[in-house]
């Protein structure tokens, strides 16, 4: 399969399931911090993590990788909205929460990209 | 249109257009040292995602602003891709790391904000 077909194929699963997450919860933004995005971006964090540590990928057919990490985990997690959250909180006079939430979602995602990384490789030694 | 097709074509049309971004940038900068390793594709893709979510969300409703935002912006921006990039940076490349995991977020929510507050004022 060409890798942008494998891309898009991938990126259109990724939006429609991060949009359903979206569309499945509660809408608690922009008076609370926006769960859902959170969730979807630190789910997307592990996962990114996790399968690039796993070993999964080798000896897999060449678009295996832009599929499944290009397009799947790259359009289901998103920094547009994360900027958009973060922006319209600032804007609404809640800077404390936004700040919070931009530097909650950075902690928390790069800490879960190292932990899926740690689950993935415990489970699957090099 | 509903609403699911107008997510999927966002998200058909933003995913490749960021890989094809990602990687044009990161052709020209590759190179030893930690100004080349910092993800400058990464932060292309996302600042200018931002920037044009900025746009949308003052200019826009009803689908075209789920096709654009929710698909298209969403799809073409990546988080995972921006933690995957940035983690990989900490053992030898320590001021990439801070410039990356501080630097692109704010650059991110700065491109919004401006994008946002100009499309707004001309918009009315």
């Amino acid at each position: 399969m060409p890798v942008l077909v494998a891309i898009a194929l991938g990126g259109v699963l990724g939006s429609l399931a991060r949009w359903g997450v979206d569309e499945a919860m509660p809408a608690t933004y922009p008076g609370d911090l926006p769960w859902a995005t959170l969730i979807v971006n630190l789910v997307g964090a592990f996962a990114i993590g996790a399968l690039l540590s796993s070993g999964l990928l080798q000896g897999r057919p060449r678009w295996w990788r832009p599929m499944l990490v290009t397009g799947v985990l790259g359009g289901f997690t998103t920094f547009s909205a994360v900027a958009l959250e973060t922006g319209v909180m600032l804007d609404a006079g809640r800077p404390a929460v936004a700040v919070g939430y931009l530097a909650l979602t950075v902690v928390a995602g790069l800490a879960a990209v190292r932990i899926g990384s740690a689950v993935a490789a415990r489970r699957s030694p090099a | 249109m509903s609403a699911v097709l107008a997510v999927a074509l966002g998200g058909a049309i933003g995913a490749p257009l960021r890989y094809l971004l990602d990687l044009w940038v990161t052709r020209r900068v590759a190179g030893p040292g930690s100004a080349r390793a910092f993800p400058w594709g990464l932060l292309c893709v996302n600042a200018l995602g931002s920037l044009v979510a900025g746009v949308v969300l003052a200019a826009t409703t009803g689908d075209l602003r789920t096709l654009l935002l929710v698909g298209l912006c969403g799809a073409f921006t990546t988080f995972s891709g921006f933690g995957w990039e940035t983690t990989r940076l900490w053992p030898s490349h320590r001021s990439a790391f801070w410039a990356a995991a501080a630097g692109l977020p704010v650059a991110c929510v700065a491109a919004f904000l401006v994008a946002w507050q100009i499309t707004r004022s001309v918009t009315g």
